[in-house]
């Protein structure tokens, strides 16, 4: 009993349409983290920008619009970071998430092929991810010219590819690990502690290893970066495959 | 309209073979094997772990199975399983629908998923007999109402085969009234446009409930298969004998077909299946009784009898 | 009318005695038609096939004529056939009263006074029919 709309490809968009908007509304607590893990660097670039022009230790002889260029891009950083990991929750909530709650039974009986559902998934949460990155990475942008003396100067790109090294792992394993269980909470813990675990030992790696010692922040963010990768993108694929293979929903 | 995944029509429209289930080391279903003919109505009833919601998920393709086969809308499940779905609906224990949607949004969520298979008018019908209240959220609405909603959501695209597990479980006596209503009435809508009728399997444990709506029933106990028989011809063969002895604690020869026995005193009752006359003769016969009656059962009062009978019956010993 | 599946007598027995009983006591005349296979179903909540096969049995009976189009109606011959029926199904009580009576190993006098007060003690017996 195929679809008897003329082109199959509307009815995929049809459904593709539904399923992202059930997805995103599912997604809403770790959306509003996010927007609250931003709201809070903002508040912290706030707070330091009024201490700093009207605090009692005010220092009227600095730069003004350099302390301030740097503590927002270093806001923007954290920020980026702090959206990296709230990436787990993503992953955790994802297929735990309705796992716990069985709505992924009730999704299992509808029409919709396995791969629409992971599609739906990788849309929304991807979606989302990217907008609040993008945000965070336009500050960089916009703040570039105003920041010549600062090293964040010089190794935009590296960000970037420990950025989104990290969500990729952050996200990735607690969808690996999702996968067998029905907690969000343990997903993104173990997403978490696996992925700072990795970060971490790179980190201790390069800061031990005396040939490399004063490696500048590109080399050691390109580390990073693929560490993370390394981590992140097989737990997405495994996960993935086991997904789409397996029979329970 | 043919794709290699068409589901052949069948004349049974759920079919098992040998399917079985293991977890671990126990064996939740074993060697399962009957068929529902299509347009039929059947009722699976089991004491509680006794495998029932273990073999409505591998039918309806939420578990595989460890070996046998399921067919369902003649399709093989779980491996066709995307070709079944726009044939079935799901009414599961508890209801698995989103709880921040209210009536209308998973509503407006199943049709857009659907397509142009969603009967609105039905669902309007439906929804209006059942005296739904389509704006709440799912998570305020009652157990009653939130599991009409999921009935609601399971027929809207008027599916071949209806597949409920223990729909009414934890119901008050009205909201179970209720249930039933709504079950017959989506199962009666098609029928002024000459659709045949839907074939429904529910599993349930107000066997009154199962004695109204079934045509036929189907028994588990431990996973096995104990039988499957048409509701009618299983109480008018089932019946219980009630003899009186003439002294205390005889032996007792029990006739052939004998389910469950029980002595209390000098009364002694023996359930047996394929009532015959022959039967209240044997009993005359090889034991010494002042007087024999027989009585109808209720389906209850069979079912009672025949897990009891299972669990009085000798284990069978380890090959 | 209600059926009642904790009573052991069959669902398409109890319906099949109900309709006869309701056409004796004159709730349906002759040419009446009574509530369709769907209707009745659904006031009892049970199987529509039940049903369906109970109104067959009291077509075949005599009791309905299937009109076409219309569904089920009372046969003119029904009350009176419905009277005979009634009247087996009250003889029938009785039998299942001595029945009990015996297994108490009461005497017919004892079951006679039985059915005495009973008759006096029922809320729908008239002056006339009270000893």
């Amino acid at each position: 009993m195929t679809d008897s709309i003329p082109s199959p490809i509307l009815a995929n968009v049809r459904i593709m349409r539904a399923l992202i908007a059930k997805d995103w509304r599912l997604f809403r607590l770790p959306i509003i983290g996010l927007l609250v893990a931003g709201v809070g660097c903002l508040l912290y670039t706030g707070a330091f920008f009024y201490f700093y022009n009207f605090g009692p230790n005010r220092r009227e002889h600095w730069d003004n619009s350099a302390i301030l260029v740097s503590v927002i891009q270093n806001a923007a950083h954290s920020a980026g970071f702090l959206t990296a990991l709230l990436a787990s929750t993503f992953g955790g909530v994802a297929i735990a998430g309705e796992r716990a709650e069985r709505t992924a039974d009730f999704t299992a009986l509808l029409p919709v092929t396995r791969r629409q559902v992971i599609m739906s998934k990788f849309v929304s949460a991807g979606s989302v991810l990217m907008v609040f990155t993008l945000f965070y990475a336009l500050i960089f942008i916009f703040t570039f010219n105003f920041s010549e003396h600062l090293f964040i100067r010089n190794y935009p790109v590296a960000i970037w590819e420990w950025q989104i090294g990290c969500v990729i792992s952050f996200f990735g394993v607690a969808w690996l690990v999702s996968a067998f269980t029905t907690s969000a909470a343990i997903s993104a813990c173990v997403s978490i502690a696996t992925t700072m675990g990795a970060l971490a030992w790179m980190s201790v790696y390069m800061e031990t290893d005396r040939a490399n010692r004063y490696v500048d922040v590109g080399h050691r963010d390109g580390n990073l970066a693929m560490v993370a990768f390394t981590v992140g993108l097989p737990c997405l694929v495994a996960g993935t495959i086991y997904y789409l293979r397996r029979t329970a929903p | 309209m043919s794709s290699s995944n068409e589901p052949k029509s069948a004349a049974t429209a759920i079919e098992f073979s040998h399917l079985s289930r293991r977890f671990g080391k126990s064996l939740v279903v074993d060697d399962l094997t009957f068929s529902i003919p299509a347009g039929t109505t059947c009722g699976f009833i089991g004491l509680n772990g006794a495998g029932k919601t273990t073999t409505i998920r591998m039918l309806v393709g939420l578990l595989a199975p460890s070996s046998g086969r399921t067919m369902l809308a003649g399709c093989e499940m779980p491996r066709q399983r995307d070709a079944a779905k726009r044939l079935i609906g799901y009414v599961p224990d508890r209801p698995t629908v989103y709880k921040w949607m209210t009536g209308s949004q998973a509503i407006a969520f199943c049709k857009s998923i659907y397509g142009s298979q969603w009967n609105d008018a039905l669902v309007a019908s439906v929804a209006k007999s059942l005296r739904l209240d389509l704006d709440k959220q799912v998570k305020h609405l009652s157990k009653g109402s939130a599991a009409k909603l999921s009935l609601l959501l399971a027929i809207g695209h008027d599916p071949r085969v209806l597949i409920l597990d223990e729909p009414t479980s934890g119901f008050d006596v009205l909201a179970r009234d209720e249930f039933l209503e709504g079950l017959l009435l989506v199962n009666t809508a098609g029928e002024a446009q000459d659709r045949p009728p839907r074939t429904v399997l529910f599993s349930s444990h107000a066997l009154g409930d199962v004695q109204r709506l079934a045509d036929s029933v189907a028994i588990l106990h431990k996973g096995k298969l104990v039988l499957h028989e048409p509701v009618e011809q299983l109480l008018s063969q089932t019946k219980r004998i009630r003899a009186v002895m003439n002294e205390s604690a005889p032996q007792t020869v029990a006739p052939p077909g004998t389910v469950h026995e029980s002595r209390l005193g000098k009364e002694w009752t023996v359930t047996v299946r394929s009532f015959s006359a022959d039967q209240v003769d044997f009993i005359r016969g090889k034991n010494s009784v002042a007087q024999v009656d027989v009585q109808d059962l209720t389906l209850d009062e069979v079912f009672r009898d025949y897990v009891r009978g299972e669990l009085d019956a000798p284990e069978p010993v380890p090959v | 009318m209600k059926i009642d599946p904790d009573n052991p007598v069959p669902i398409f027995q109890q319906i099949v005695e109900r309709l006869t009983e309701a056409v004796a006591a004159g709730l349906y005349s002759p040419g009446e038609l009574i509530p369709s296979v769907r209707q009745q179903a659904l006031n009892l909540l049970v199987n529509p096939n039940t049903v369906q096969r109970a109104y067959e049995h009291l077509e075949r009976e005599g009791l309905l004529v299937s009109r076409r189009g219309s569904g089920m109606a009372v046969s003119d011959g029904a009350p009176e056939l419905a009277a005979t029926r009634s009247i087996a199904g009250v003889r029938g009580a009785f039998v299942q009263g001595i029945q009990a009576g015996k297994a108490a190993k009461l005497s017919r006098t004892t079951i006679d006074g039985l059915y005495r007060k009973a008759w006096n003690g029922h809320p729908q017996a008239d002056s006339e029919e009270r000893t």
